[in-house]
C-alpha cells in the first residue's frame, strides 16, 4: 500500500494539550500500526501548527492540510481515509462529523491566508531536531552563498540594502550595526543573539528557537562572517528550557555536519556558538546588561559611549541582534536585499511576527508584512473579539509599549507610526483588550511589572516608578484627587526623560498612553470614584440594578458566601455586609445589572 | 581640542572629555551625586542632566556624555531645574532625614543640593524602609537606611581597590549595597568607600558621634605611614586631631589613602609616647631635663668614641626625619663619628636598592614619578608584597589597568595583591626570587637573552619568561617596581634594577619609610657599613666592633629576626641612646631616652618614593617635652664637638653575605612547609605598630596557607596553631587563601612581635616550617 502522505506532523505544545487532553502521538502511532504504515509514514513532533485556536491538530505532509483531532473514537478509520486519499479535502474530519462539507485548506483560512511567512516559514513544516530537513528547505544555503560568493562587505551591503531593522524593539538598522562592528580592528569579536524575551504576552522568539533553531544559527554565522567574529553566544532565558534544548541539539548537529567549528564548508571560516541561559531578569534583555550577565556580573545597563559595537562583551566589539533579526538574514541573502525591501513599507521593510493574545478569537503568532494595519491583524487574522464584547484597546510592545484605541486601527504597523502614536513595536506583543479591561488597572499592571523588573540603578526608574505605582494604586482604591492626574503625567514624563536605559525610558509608556487616550476613565476613577469596566474592586458599589435585572438568579447561584438573596420573579438583593467583593456575580450576570 | 559653550561661556577641552568636565572647566556648577572623579562615570543619580540649545526638551546626562564640538550646553533651563528638583524629591523618598544625628551633616552632598535647589517639600511622601545597620565591622559602620544607592562605594572598591567587597544586592527598589551573605567587612579597610560616600551611610567609626563637622579645621598634610607619603587632610577640633581623610582628588592629587593613613592616626597620641627625657642611673631610667639628658648621652658616646674610635658608634634611623634634619644629622655624623656605620632596619632593602642605583649612575637618581606610573606602557614588579608595603599602589595600578595599561608582570613567590591583578604573573619557587633576579640579569646582560639556565628550579614556564624578557628588552615604556624582601637579601634585585635603570622608562625601588628617599637622595643619612643589615649588625656587636648605638626612632629588638640573640648583643653595648617618639622594647636597654617629635609636629620637607616633594608644617603640638630631631641636634653636636678628634678606625670589612644559622638537617627535613615572612598590609613601620586600630585589624600573628593544606590539617577558621621552624616556634592564627601554592606558609604581622620574629632568620628568604595543632 502506497500512501501519498509521507509524514504527519502533530502539535505537542501545551496549548493544544490544554484544549483537549488527547495524546495525539500515541493515537497516531496506534493508528499507523494498525494500518501497517508505521515504518512508512514518519511522525514529526512540532511545537505549533499556528492554529492554536483549533488544536489539537495534525498536518499531513506533503500538502500541509491541517486537521483537528476532536475525539479518540474511530480515529484509526478516519486516519485510514485520510492517508489513502489526502488530496481530496472533502473528507470528514477525524472524530465527529462536521457541519461544513468542506474542510478548507490552509490557504482559505484568513488566519493563514493574510500572513506572509519569511521567518516562520519552516515552522511546523520541518522537524526542528533534524538538520537534514532544514538543509532540504534551503538551509545553510545562504551561509554557503556568503562564504563562497560574497565578501564580508558584500554581505553587509546586502543587509543594508534590505533595510532590515532590529526586531528587538528599538528598530536600529542591522546593516549599519554590522558595518560599525566590522570597522573596529580589535579581536576577538563576538556575535550575540538576544533570546531573553521577557515581555508579557510575547513568545515569537521562543517559538522560533524551538521550531527553527538552525535559521537563527545560520543568521549568526553570516553575521560572524560579516563582522569578523569567530564566536557567538545565544542568551536565552532559563524559563525556555525547550528552546535551550532545541538550540543545543541544533548546535550539536551543526557541529557534526561541519557548519560550526573550524574551516566551515572548507572555506577557512571558523565560527562556534555557545548558549548562555539567563537567570530571569527582564533587564538582561537590555544589550549592555545582557553582556554583563554573560560576563558573570550583575545585569545592569552601563553608560554609553562606547557602543557595544566598539566595546561590548569583555570589552570587545560585539554585534548583538534579536532572534527574529537573525532568522531573517538567511532569506535576505538567498533572495537578495531588494526582494526583502519590496516587502513591507519604505522605512520598515520585511515582515514582523506579532504574538497576538488577549481578547481575540484567534490567538497565536502572526507574521505579516510591515505596514499591515492593526485592523487586519486584529479583526481579519485574529478573527475579532472573543465573546460578545467590544474592542476597547490594543496594547503594543509589552510593558514598554502603549495602549491604542479604535481610532488607531487604521495605522500601519511600522516602527515609526507606532512610536508616533504613543505605542511601540517593541518585540511585537499585541494584547487585545475588550471592554472588560480597566485602563487604569492595565497601566497599574504594567507599571507593577516595571517596578519589579527595574534593576535599581538610576533614581527615576528605581524610585520614580515606585512613586508612579503608588499614585495609580491610590487612584484604583478611590483615594485619587483630580490634581493627581497632572502629577501622574508630570512624573511619567520625568521618568521617561531622565532614565538611563530603554527600560526606564519606556516604562511610563503604558501610563502616558492610557492617560492620553483614556483620560475619561481616569477621570471617572478620580472624580466619580467609579470604575467603568468594573475591574477596580474598591470602586464597585455592588448593587443590583433592579431595572436591568432580569430576575434570572444566576448571581445568587454563583455567590460563594450567599450574600445575594433571590426569589423567583423578583430582582436579586445583595447584602453588602456579607459580600466579599469577589466579583463572581458581576462576571456571571449577562445583563450587567450589578455594578 | 574641541570648543563648546556652557551657559554661554566658551571653553576648549580635549576630545573625549565629558560635558561635565567642560562645565567644570567653564566654572559652571552641575549637581552630581554618583560622580567621583577617581572612578569611571556611572550615570545613576541623573542629577547632572543638561540641555543642548539646539535640542530643547531632551535632557542629557552630562557626567558621561562626551562633549562635541560647537555644542551649546545650558544647565539652568526650566526643564533642567525641574528635573533636578524632581530627582532630589525622589531621592528623599527613601532617605531618612536624620541630619541632627548624622555625622555627614554639614558636608553631605545631598544636603547641600537640597538646600541649593530649594527642595522644601516632599510631594511624593517619604518611605524610609529600614535596611540593615552593620555595627560589627571594625572601623567602618554601614547604615544602609541612609544609602542613596549611588554605587560609589561599590565602584571604588571594585575599580580601584580591586576587592569587590561591597556589591549591589536585590533589584529595583529593594536594591541594597551589601557584602556576600551579609557578613561583617573583611577587607583592606582602605576607607575609600567611606571617603566617597556622599551621604552618611558609610561612617568612620573613629569619628562617629564625636563632634560636628563644622567645628573642624582642615589642615592639608601628609600621611607618614609609608614612603608614598600620600597627601591627607587632617581635621582638627581645637588642636585635637579628629580624623584623617584623603586629600580632595583635584589637580594632580590622586585622592587615595589606605587603612594606615585613614585609620592609623591614633598612633600619634598613643599611650607609649615619651613625654620627657630619661637617663639611666644605677640601672634605672630617671626623668631628667633636656640639657642633663643630652649631656648624659654625649658623655657616654664620647667615652666610647675615645676608647674604641668613632667607627664603633653606629646610627640607625627609622627615616622619620625631614630632609633638612637628615642632612644636618648626616653632616653631624660624618663630622663627629666619621666612619661610624649608618643604616635603617625598616628601610634596609629600599636603601640597598636605591643606593645601588645611585652608585651606578654616580649622581642623584630619582625613581619614577607618578606620571611615569600613569603613562607606563607596562609595569614589571620584581619581588612580592609591593602593594602590601605601599597599599595605595594597588588603587594606582588598578586605575592604570582600567585606563588601558597593557601588561602587569609580577615576579613573586607568593600571591600578593598585585599578582592577583597581573596579566603576567610569574610565581617563582619560594625563596628563589633573589636568585631568579640574578639569573634574569645574567640572561639580559649576555647575548643569549631569554635563556636562564634551569627554569624548572624556579617553577617558571618558558613562555611567561619570554614575555617578561621581551618586556624588559624591547620596551622603553616599561616602569619597573622593585620590592625588597623584608628580612631577605636584596643585592641581586638591586643589581638588576641598576642594570635596567637606563634601559626602561623608570625604576622605582619600594619599601622605603616615609622619608627614606629624602634621607638618601638629599645626601644626608646614606647607609654605610651595613648597619641596617641585621645579621651583620649583630655580628659586629658580638665581635666588639660596634660598642654604641644611636637610634633615631629605630628599634632593632622589634625589627630584627632572632630577638633573643639581638637582645644579648645589645646588652653587651656600652651605650644605647634612644631618640624616639615611642617607648618600644629597646628603650628598656637605653642609657638615655630623648623624646623626639613626630613628623606632624615638625616643619620641613620630605620626598616621597615617587619623587614628589611635600612640605610639612606642624599640624599637632609637640607631645609633652618632646623636641624635633633637628632641635635636639645642636645641643648634642655642641656637647660632642669639644672632644678631641680621634682618627677613624680602619673601615670595617665588607659584611659577609648573610648566611642562615646552622641547624640540624634532620629537623628541617621533617618539616613539610616553607615559611615566608611577608609585609603586613596594615603596616610594619614603627608608627603603624603604635596604632591600636591597625592592631585590631592585624589580629596578631597570622599564618596563611593554601585551602588544601588548611583542610588536610583539619583546621577550623581562625584556629590558633603552633608554627615551628628550625629557628623557633610561635602561636599564630591560621588563615586560608585559595590563591596560595600548596606547601607554602606566609607569616603576617611578624614585625614588632618577638614571637613572630623568633620564627624567621635574616637573609633566609624562606625557611622550613611545620604546623602543629594545639593540644595534639
Amino acid at each position: 500500500m502506497i500512501s501519498p502522505v509521507s509524514k504527519i506532523a502533530y502539535c505537542a505544545s501545551r496549548t493544544c494539550r490544554f484544549r483537549k487532553p488527547i495524546d495525539v502521538r500515541a493515537l497516531l502511532e496506534k493508528g499507523l500500526d494498525e494500518l501497517g504504515y508505521r515504518d512508512r509514514i514518519g511522525l514529526v513532533e512540532t511545537e505549533c501548527l499556528i492554529s492554536c485556536f483549533q488544536g489539537p491538530s495534525i498536518m499531513l505532509l506533503p500538502g500541509g492540510k491541517v486537521f483537528q483531532v476532536l475525539s479518540e473514537e474511530r480515529f484509526t478509520e478516519t486516519l485510514r481515509g485520510l492517508i489513502s486519499e489526502p488530496q481530496l479535502p472533502t473528507l470528514p474530519p477525524p472524530g465527529e462529523p462536521r457541519i461544513e462539507p468542506d474542510i478548507p485548506g490552509i490557504e482559505h483560512i484568513d488566519f493563514f491566508a493574510k500572513q506572509r511567512l519569511i521567518v516562520l516559514r519552516n515552522r511546523g513544516h520541518i522537524d526542528a531536531e533534524s538538520i537534514e530537513e532544514y538543509i532540504a528547505h534551503d538551509g545553510y544555503l545562504a551561509l554557503y552563498k556568503a562564504l563562497t560568493a560574497m565578501t564580508p562587505e558584500g554581505v553587509i551591503e546586502e543587509v543594508k540594502l534590505s533595510g532590515l531593522r532590529g526586531r528587538g524593539g528599538a528598530g536600529f538598522p542591522s546593516g549599519t550595526k554590522w558595518e560599525e562592528a566590522r570597522k573596529y580592528a580589535t579581536f576577538p569579536k563576538y556575535v550575540i543573539c538576544n533570546g531573553d524575551e521577557g515581555d508579557p504576552g510575547a513568545f515569537m522568539d521562543r517559538s522560533l528557537m524551538e521550531s527553527d533553531p538552525h535559521a537563527v544559527l545560520e543568521g549568526m554565522m553570516v553575521c560572524g562572517y560579516a563582522i569578523g567574529a569567530r564566536q557567538g553566544y545565544i542568551y536565552v532565558r532559563a524559563e525556555y528550557p525547550l528552546a535551550i534544548q532545541m538550540l543545543r541539539t541544533a548546535i550539536d548537529r551543526a557541529r557534526r555536519k561541519g557548519f560550526l567549528g573550524r574551516n566551515i564548508l572548507g572555506t577557512g571560516f571558523d565560527f562556534d556558538i555557545d548558549i548562555y541561559p539567563g537567570a530571569g531578569a527582564f533587564v538582561c534583555g537590555e544589550s549592555t546588561a545582557l553582556m554583563f550577565s554573560i560576563e558573570g556580573k550583575r545585569g545592569m545597563p552601563r553608560i554609553k559611549p562606547p557602543r557595544s559595537t566598539e566595546s561590548g562583551l569583555w570589552g570587545r566589539p560585539t554585534c548583538l541582534n534579536n532572534v527574529e533579526t537573525f532568522a531573517n538574514i538567511p532569506q535576505i541573502l538567498l533572495h537578495g536585499g531588494a526582494w526583502f525591501r519590496s516587502i513591507g513599507m519604505e522605512d520598515s521593510t520585511g515582515t514582523k511576527v506579532f504574538s497576538l493574545t488577549g481578547a481575540v478569537k484567534n490567538v497565536g503568532l502572526v507574521e505579516v508584512p510591515m505596514g499591515t494595519d492593526l485592523r487586519t491583524i486584529i479583526f481579519e487574522i485574529g478573527g475579532g473579539i472573543r465573546g460578545n464584547a467590544h474592542f476597547k484597546a490594543v496594547q503594543l510592545g509589552g510593558p514598554s509599549g502603549g495602549c491604542l484605541t479604535e481610532q488607531h486601527l487604521h495605522l500601519p504597523a511600522t516602527f515609526d507610526t507606532l512610536q508616533a502614536a504613543g505605542a511601540m513595536m517593541g518585540s511585537g506583543g499585541v494584547v487585545v483588550m475588550d471592554d472588560t479591561s480597566c485602563m487604569v488597572d492595565v497601566a497599574r499592571f504594567f507599571t507593577q511589572f516595571s517596578v519589579d523588573e527595574s534593576c535599581g540603578k538610576c533614581v527615576p526608574c528605581r524610585v520614580g516608578l515606585k512613586v508612579l505605582l503608588g499614585m495609580l494604586e491610590k487612584i484604583i482604591v478611590g483615594r485619587g484627587e483630580p490634581s493627581d492626574l497632572d502629577r501622574l503625567e508630570r512624573q511619567a514624563v520625568h521618568i521617561a526623560a531622565t532614565s538611563h536605559c530603554g527600560l526606564g525610558q519606556a516604562a511610563p509608556n503604558p501610563v502616558l498612553s492610557t492617560l492620553r487616550y483614556f483620560r475619561h476613565e481616569y477621570e471617572a476613577h478620580v472624580r466619580e470614584k467609579r470604575c467603568p469596566a468594573l475591574v477596580c474592586t474598591d470602586l464597585i458599589r455592588f448593587e443590583v440594578d433592579a431595572e436591568a435585572c432580569k430576575r434570572c438568579g444566576v448571581c445568587a447561584k454563583v455567590c460563594p458566601v450567599e450574600a445575594i438573596s433571590w426569589r423567583k420573579k423578583e430582582p436579586a438583593v445583595l447584602n453588602r455586609d456579607k459580600c466579599i467583593r469577589c466579583k463572581a456575580c458581576i462576571r456571571a450576570c449577562k445583563f450587567k445589572a450589578i455594578h | 581640542m574641541i570648543t563648546l559653550k556652557v551657559n554661554g561661556i566658551e571653553v576648549s577641552v580635549p576630545r573625549g572629555s565629558t560635558i561635565l568636565q567642560a562645565a567644570e572647566k567653564a566654572g559652571v556648577f552641575v549637581p552630581t551625586l554618583c560622580h567621583d572623579r577617581r572612578i569611571t562615570p556611572y550615570g545613576a543619580c541623573r542629577l547632572c542632566v543638561v540641555e543642548e540649545r539646539r535640542k530643547p526638551g531632551s535632557l542629557i546626562p552630562s557626567c558621561f556624555t562626551p562633549a562635541r564640538d560647537r555644542m551649546e550646553i545650558l544647565t539652568e533651563t526650566p526643564a533642567v531645574l525641574e528635573a533636578v528638583r524632581t530627582q532630589l524629591q525622589l531621592i528623599l523618598v527613601n532617605h531618612p532625614l536624620e541630619c541632627p544625628i548624622c555625622d555627614k551633616a554639614g558636608e553631605c552632598t545631598l544636603q547641600d543640593l537640597v538646600i541649593r535647589y530649594n527642595v522644601t517639600e516632599a510631594p511624593f511622601g517619604t518611605e524610609a524602609f529600614a535596611r540593615y545597620l552593620d555595627r560589627r565591622s571594625p572601623l567602618i559602620e554601614r547604615d544602609m537606611t541612609r544609602c542613596v544607592l549611588c554605587g560609589r562605594c561599590v565602584r571604588i572598591c571594585g575599580e580601584l581597590q580591586g576587592r569587590e567587597e561591597l556589591e549591589f544586592q536585590h533589584r529595583g527598589h529593594k536594591m541594597v549595597v551589601g557584602t556576600d551573605g551579609g557578613r561583617a567587612l573583611d577587607c583592606d579597610f582602605c576607607g575609600l568607600c567611606v571617603s566617597t560616600c556622599p551621604v552618611g551611610a558609610l561612617n568612620d567609626k573613629l569619628f562617629k558621634d564625636g563632634t560636628r563637622v563644622w567645628k573642624l579645621r582642615r589642615e592639608p598634610s601628609v600621611c607618614t605611614h609609608c614612603g608614598l607619603a600620600c597627601e591627607a587632610d587632617f581635621h582638627l577640633e581645637e588642636g585635637q586631631l579628629r580624623r584623617v581623610t584623603p586629600a580632595a582628588p583635584t589637580g594632580n592629587g590622586k585622592g587615595l589613602l589606605c587603612a594606615r593613613g585613614q585609620f592609623g592616626w591614633r598612633a600619634f597620641r598613643s599611650p607609649s609616647r615619651i613625654g620627657a627625657p630619661r637617663i639611666r642611673r644605677d640601672g634605672v631610667l630617671h626623668e631628667a631635663g633636656w640639657n642633663e639628658a643630652i649631656a648624659h648621652a654625649a658623655k657616654a658616646l664620647d667615652a666610647v668614641r675615645r676608647s674604641h674610635g668613632a667607627a664603633s658608634v653606629a646610627l640607625l634611623t627609622a627615616d622619620h626625619l625631614t630632609t633638612e634634619e637628615a642632612a644636618a644629622w648626616g653632616a653631624f655624623w660624618r663630622d663627629t663619628f666619621g666612619g661610624g656605620p649608618v643604616g635603617s632596619i625598616q628601610a634596609d632593602g629600599y636603601r640597598q636598592i636605591l643606593e645601588t642605583l645611585a652608585g651606578v649612575r654616580g649622581a642623584r637618581v630619582a625613581g619614577g614619578t607618578p606620571r611615569d606610573l600613569d603613562e607606563a606602557d607596562a609595569l614589571v614588579v620584581l619581588g612580592g608584597g609591593s602593594a602590601e608595603l605601599h597599599p595605595v599602589l594597588k588603587p594606582l595600578v588598578n586605575g592604570w589597568l582600567r585606563r588601558g595599561g597593557r601588561e602587569l608582570a609580577v615576579v613573586s613567590s607568593w600571591p600578593d595583591a598585585l599578582t592577583r591583578r597581573a596579566t603576567l604573573p610569574l610565581t617563582v619557587t619560594p625563596g628563589l626570587v633573589e636568585d631568579f633576579c640574578g639569573e634574569l640579569l645574567a640572561a639580559l646582560g649576555s647575548e643569549r637573552a631569554g635563556a636562564p639556565a634551569d627554569l624548572a628550579r624556579y617553577g617558571i614556564d618558558s613562555c611567561a619568561l619570554a614575555r617578561l624578557v621581551g618586556l624588559l628588552v624591547e620596551s622603553r615604556g616599561v616602569v619597573v617596581l622593585v620590592a625588597p624582601e623584608p628580612w631577605g637579601d636584596n643585592r641581586q634585585k638591586a643589581r638588576l634594577a641598576a642594570y635596567l635603570q637606563d634601559r626602561v622608562r623608570a625604576v622605582v625601588p619600594l619599601g622605603g619609610q616615609v622619608n627614606s628617599a629624602g634621607a638618601v637622595l638629599g645626601s644626608g643619612l646614606v647607609s654605610d657599613g651595613g648597619a641596617g643589615n641585621g645579621i651583620a649588625l649583630t655580628e659586629a656587636i658580638e665581635a666588639g666592633r660596634i660598642r654604641a648605638l644611636y637610634l633615631l626612632g629605630e628599634d632593632p629588638l622589634e625589627g630584627l629576626p632572632d630577638p633573643q640573640r639581638v637582645r644579648r648583643a645589645l646588652e653587651r653595648l656600652d651605650c644605647i641612646v634612644c631618640q624616639s617618639p615611642f617607648w618600644t622594647a629597646v628603650t628598656d636597654l637605653a642609657h638615655a631616652v630623648l623624646p623626639s617629635a613626630l613628623l606632624h609636629e615638625k616643619r620641613g620637607s620630605i620626598l616621597s618614593l615617587l619623587g614628589e616633594s611635600r612640605s610639612l608644617r606642624p599640624v599637632l603640638p609637640p607631645f609633652g617635652q618632646s623636641r624635633s630631631d633637628g632641635e635636639i641636634l645642636p645641643g648634642l653636636a655642641a656637647a660632642l664637638a669639644t672632644g678631641p678628634r680621634v682618627p677613624s678606625a680602619p673601615s670595617m670589612p665588607e659584611p659577609a653575605a648573610p648566611r642562615p644559622a646552622a641547624t640540624p638537617a634532620a629537623d628541617e627535613a621533617a618539616m613539610p612547609f616553607r615559611l615566608e615572612a611577608v609585609p603586613s598590609l596594615f603596616g610594619d613601620g614603627i608608627l603603624s605598630r603604635q596604632s591600636p586600630d591597625l592592631e585590631e585589624l592585624r589580629r596578631g600573628l597570622r599564618v596563611v596557607m593554601s585551602g588544601e593544606d588548611f583542610e588536610r590539617l583539619g583546621l577550623a577558621e581562625r584556629e590558633t596553631v603552633e608554627v615551628r621552624t628550625p629557628a623557633g616556634s610561635a602561636r599564630a592564627e591560621a588563615e586560608r587563601d585559595a590563591g596560595m601554592l600548596k606547601g607554602l606558609l606566609l607569616l603576617r604581622h611578624a614585625a614588632g612581635r618577638p614571637a613572630g620574629l623568633s620564627l624567621i632568620r635574616q637573609g633566609a628568604g624562606c625557611i622550613p616550617a611545620d604546623i602543629v595543632r594545639i593540644g595534639t
